[in-house]
């Protein structure tokens, strides 16, 4: 694993997205760009960067099969080299169009480890860390944030529901700077909360019965043994982990 | 013979005979005078049940007959019930042909309202109903449902591929796979090479498997998502269809006695059902995104659920009366607009535009002839409606333009209407000849005069109608000798003492301008000279042609002599009228005689200056002369007649007389008296017969001479039978009562000849001969000494007497 490029003081956070190198839904920058302005704070957009792809392609008889058409292609290193470079490019000029947008710092680095890595690993415990799916659903409905609170030992699901991208991210803005559950004034009426015990696979079964899409998780929540919970909630389209610090 | 007395030189109305101080006395004219079989057919072709009675009312224009007509309608239309509203609709099954709905007076301008009301109502409640928890929660689990279907699918593909060794990797668009190592990672090719070649084919066809197992998986998905889009779709359609019904419901129980209104709202049910995602901020999920296209424009796409309300009828209190004034095809029939739209001119329903027959539907429409007929298209199309009874807006304009356009073809609407032509009566004599299909359309025919008979009643109508007109033009009173003056000045106008002109616009302008000189005389009512002023103004403002004519003759330019006596020579009478202005000039008419065929020669036709009429009465004396003078000899005269100085078209027979009296002192050599000034027409018996304008002429006569200064016995030689229409000007009858100038009524060739040659005519004896010394005798005489010279040379000719 590389050194994060954004240096910062150390008692200062930062927002890290974490990316997969296969992609990442367009909401989730928006999302941690929020975020970084919403504290003031840098972006960084870190990319994992899966060696078994090019290892797959050094194979002749692996092949690609695309997800839409379901046609194959060749899969070979210069197409690994190809995609890799194509999606820096994307990445870049999205980033640069945020940090423009929202008059913050914005960076992009390659990293190489699992999610996990990222999820447990050694990133300082001020950053705010956000995964997401590798893909959108192509849904524009409305989105429904978890958020489990933590301040004052009060453990409490909040969901937020809300009609756009937009207003969602405003609301999990909110949620993430209200900090405790008395003080979610503004949130979109259908905001509800529920008591949830202080265990991860509580907090998944509350956020997966009310279908939410953003979980804002402490910390805390996120040990060593969380990555499964972690990743199934990630295995479907158009999800997101917001971990605060 | 005796002249004229004064008093029957202009019929004079006594102001005595009226009971009032002023007009302002007098109420409003119970109906038009004289209008009478007019206004019957009118009413009679207003009533009148079937196809084709419609009237054409014909008569000169100025008479008021619009202004009657539109009366008559109005007050027939308050006992007509209130036809009902029309609107255009969209028609949605097929767009081209918009639907037209008619509804009840007043309730078309509901369903307008309704209509919009629904709208934004839907607008309002769709959003509302698919963001309700219970039914976002009904699309999320049938979208969840998919999505788990994929995972699920793929979970399962991965776990087997893993199972097999083989691991599932995700790309930037797709899927690959790479064999496991025995440490759950991707095997390095390098260790891949190292296994034996056997297992290198096992994993390559697994490998191989998997990808065709993944292709089959994934082709499924597309699928998938189709019956995914279905179901959400049919949600969507329950919820939309609940709300919109329920809408379009209390909005029905409206119109539950109007079934056509009730099957369009049934359509517009059905078709916001159908296009619900275009009602919803964001279109609900699920909608196939094509529905929408890019560049929607939803404004304009709600514009189908527009009511196009054509008629309103809400303010009517009874049938409409439709007065066109211009009617062009556009203004009869409506038109379609269009606008302009990515460089095409395109129309919908809500473009359609009302023409006249449109809102007089039900009712009246009053309509000119003759602009009608000037119109492009409007006649065709006029009667098209008339005999199908149906207005069709079709795009005949669109026939002849280079636009490139998209157009429309609206459903007739039903028509039912009575329609009232206006025009003269040469537009109707030329309709019946020339349009066989005029008569029926047009079967009544309302026939308004243009004079009146002149009677005590008719004048203290005329009083009334007076009384009116200042009322109206918010004019002065008239005093009873003002009414007086007026009566004589119809009378003059309708050329005649015993008639009445119907020219209401001449009376009313006589007024206006009478009131304006009482005004400057100070006067509180309009008297009898602000009348005479008016009417002398008005031909003042006119004179300029007749005063250069006048004065022609008055510097000896154009030669007419008002004294001394000439042989063949006489003045004739002719009317010289404008548009604004007819006066008389006197003309000379010279005759010659000699030996000849027997030959009349009308120089003035021989050199085509004369038209047929004036020929025929050339042509009638001359069988007059060879009747009287040579019934049993050849006639054997050669004679010209001319207009001297006279360069434009000569018509009419008026001058037949004076022609006549020309060649017959021609022929006996008779002076003929130049003071005297002749006109009237003559038969071929010798009887003189009336003419017109003959209050012009003598005026025309009586200005030369009072020019020159009167010398004895000037005067005017009329027809007897034009009597009766002497209204003449007050300084003519003054100059007749001082006997300066004096008008001989006459009735025979002879009672002519004889005032203007002195000389008895003699009347032919029992021997068939005229009397000794009389002009006929000489006249006799003459062409039998012309006759003999023709039989001598013809003998001689035939070589049966020397030389």
């Amino acid at each position: 694993m590389t050194e994060p490029a954004l240096s910062r003081p150390a008692d200062k956070c930062r927002v890290v997205l974490a990316l997969e190198e296969a992609g990442a839904p367009d909401f989730l920058f928006e999302l941690a760009a929020l975020l970084a302005r919403a504290q003031s704070s840098g972006l960084l957009a870190q990319v994992r960067e899966n060696v078994d792809l090019g290892i797959a392609a050094a194979l002749p008889f692996v092949q690609q099969i695309d997800r839409r058409s379901a046609a194959s292609r060749a899969w070979t290193p210069a197409h690994v080299s190809q995609a890799r470079a194509r999606t820096e490019r994307q990445w870049q000029q999205r980033l640069a169009a945020l940090g423009r947008a929202n008059l913050l710092q914005a960076e992009l680095e390659w990293v190489h480890g699992s999610r996990r890595d990222f999820l447990i690993g050694g990133l300082s415990s001020h950053d705010v860390m956000v995964f997401g799916s590798r893909r959108d659903d192509g849904q524009a409905g409305e989105l429904r944030i978890a958020a489990v609170c933590r301040a004052h030992q009060v453990n409490q699901t909040v969901i937020a529901a809300a009609q756009s991208m937009s207003e969602a991210m405003g609301a999990g803005v909110q949620v993430l700077q209200a900090g405790r559950s008395d003080s979610f004034e503004g949130l979109p009426p259908a905001a509800r909360a529920m008591r949830v015990e202080e265990s991860l696979e509580a907090v998944m079964a509350a956020a997966a019965a009310v279908r939410a899409r953003i979980l804002v998780l402490p910390r805390t929540l996120c040990g060593p043994d969380a990555s499964g919970a972690v990743e199934a909630f990630l295995a479907r389209p158009g999800r997101c982990i917001v971990v605060m610090p | 013979m005796e002249a004229l007395p004064p008093e029957s030189l202009r019929h004079r109305c006594d102001p005595a005979g009226f009971a009032f101080a002023s007009t302002a006395e007098l109420p409003d004219p119970a109906a038009h005078p004289g209008q009478a079989r007019a206004l019957e057919a009118l009413q009679m072709g207003m009533r009148m049940r079937g196809n084709g009675y419609n009237v054409f009312a014909c008569g000169p224009t100025g008479t008021g007959r619009r202004r009657l007509i539109q009366a008559e309608l109005r007050q027939e239309a308050t006992t007509r019930p209130i036809p009902g509203d029309w609107c255009y609709v969209h028609n949605f099954a097929l767009h081209s042909q918009p639907v037209a709905l008619r509804l009840p007076a007043g309730r078309g301008q509901r369903l307008r309202e309704d209509m919009r009301a629904l709208v934004q109502d839907v607008q309002t409640a769709l959003p509302a109903a698919f963001g309700r928890e219970e039914n976002r929660n009904r699309q999320e689990e049938i979208e969840e449902e998919f999505q788990e279907r994929q995972h699920q699918v793929l979970s399962e593909f991965t776990a087997r591929a893993l199972e097999s060794g083989i691991l599932v990797l995700e790309t930037q668009s797709g899927f690959t796979f790479a064999p496991k190592d025995e440490h759950g990672e991707a095997m390095q090719p390098a260790l891949f090479q190292q296994l034996p070649e056997a297992e290198q084919e096992s994993i390559k066809a697994r490998i191989i498997a998997l990808q065709e197992e993944l292709q089959r998986t994934l082709r499924q998905f597309p699928i998938w998502f189709t019956e995914m889009r279905e179901r959400l779709r049919a949600l969507n359609r329950e919820i939309a269809d609940f709300v919109v019904r329920h809408l379009v419901d209390e909005i029905l129980g409206r119109y539950e006695d109007l079934a056509d209104v009730q099957a369009y709202l049934g359509q517009v049910a059905t078709d916001i059902v159908d296009n619900a995602p275009v009602f919803m901020p964001l279109p609900p999920q699920g909608m196939p995104p094509g529905l929408l296209p890019e560049g929607f424009d939803k404004a304009e796409f709600l514009h189908r659920y527009a009511v196009n309300l054509l008629v309103d009828n809400q303010a009517c209190t009874g049938a409409p009366v439709e007065m066109l004034d211009l009617p062009s095809l556009g203004n009869l029939l409506g038109r379609i607009e269009h606008r302009a739209q990515m460089g095409t001119f395109m129309t919908d329903f809500t473009l359609i535009k009302p023409g006249a027959l449109h809102r007089a539907n039900g009712g009246f429409l009053i309509v000119d002839a003759r602009q009608i007929l000037m119109q492009p298209f409007a006649w065709e199309a006029f009667k098209r409606a008339l005999q199908g009874r149906e207005i069709k807006l079709d795009a005949s304009e669109l026939q002849f333009s280079l636009l490139t356009t998209v157009s429309i073809e609206p459903m007739p609407i039903p028509l039912d209407l009575k329609v009232v032509l206006v025009g003269e009566r040469w537009l109707l004599y030329a309709l019946e000849r020339g349009d066989p299909e005029f008569r029926d359309l047009f079967k009544i025919i309302a026939d308004f005069d243009d004079v009146v008979p002149r009677t005590r009643d008719s004048e203290r109508e005329y009083a009334s109608t007076f009384a009116h007109l200042a009322r109206t033009a918010g004019t002065r009173a008239l005093s009873p000798a003002a009414v007086a003056a007026m009566i004589e000045h119809c009378s003059r106008l309708a050329e005649d003492a015993q008639r009445l002109t119907t020219h209401v616009h001449s009376m009313e302008e006589l007024i206006r301008e009478a009131d304006y000189w009482a005004i400057s005389a100070n006067h509180d009512r309009i008297e009898r000279e602000d009348i005479q002023q008016a009417v002398q103004k008005q031909q003042q403002r006119v004179d300029r042609i007749r005063e250069q004519m006048h004065e022609s003759i008055s510097r000896g330019i154009r030669l007419i002599a008002t004294d001394g006596a000439v042989v063949g020579q006489i003045n004739g009478l002719s009317v010289i009228a404008t548009d604004s202005i007819a006066f008389g000039m006197p003309t000379r008419i010279t005759a010659i005689t000699r030996f000849g065929d027997g030959r009349v020669i009308d120089i003035e036709r021989e050199t085509e200056l004369g038209g047929p009429t004036h020929t025929k009465g050339v042509l009638i004396l001359s069988n007059f002369l060879a009747r009287r003078y040579a019934s049993d000899i050849p006639l054997s005269l050669a004679a010209s007649l001319t207009f001297e100085q006279s360069y434009g078209m000569v018509d009419g027979d008026s001058a037949s007389l004076a022609e006549l009296c020309a060649l017959l002192s021609s022929l006996a050599e008779v002076p003929i008296l130049q003071r005297y000034a002749v006109t009237g027409s003559i038969n071929q018996q010798g009887e003189v017969q009336a003419i017109g304008g003959v209050n012009e002429k003598i005026e025309g006569f009586f200005e030369i001479c009072r020019t020159r200064g009167f010398v004895s016995g000037q005067g005017v030689i009329i027809p007897a039978t034009n009597k009766e229409h002497l209204m003449l000007r007050e300084d003519v009858v003054e100059a007749a009562a001082s006997g300066q100038f004096n008008i001989h009524a006459v009735s025979t060739v002879d009672e002519a000849i004889a005032l203007l040659t002195g000389r008895e005519p003699g009347a032919r004896g029992q021997d068939g001969r005229f009397p000794v010394g009389s002009l006929n005798r000489a006249v006799a005489y003459k062409l039998a000494q012309y006759s003999r010279i023709r039989q001598g040379k013809s003998l001689q000719a035939a070589g049966k007497i020397g030389d």
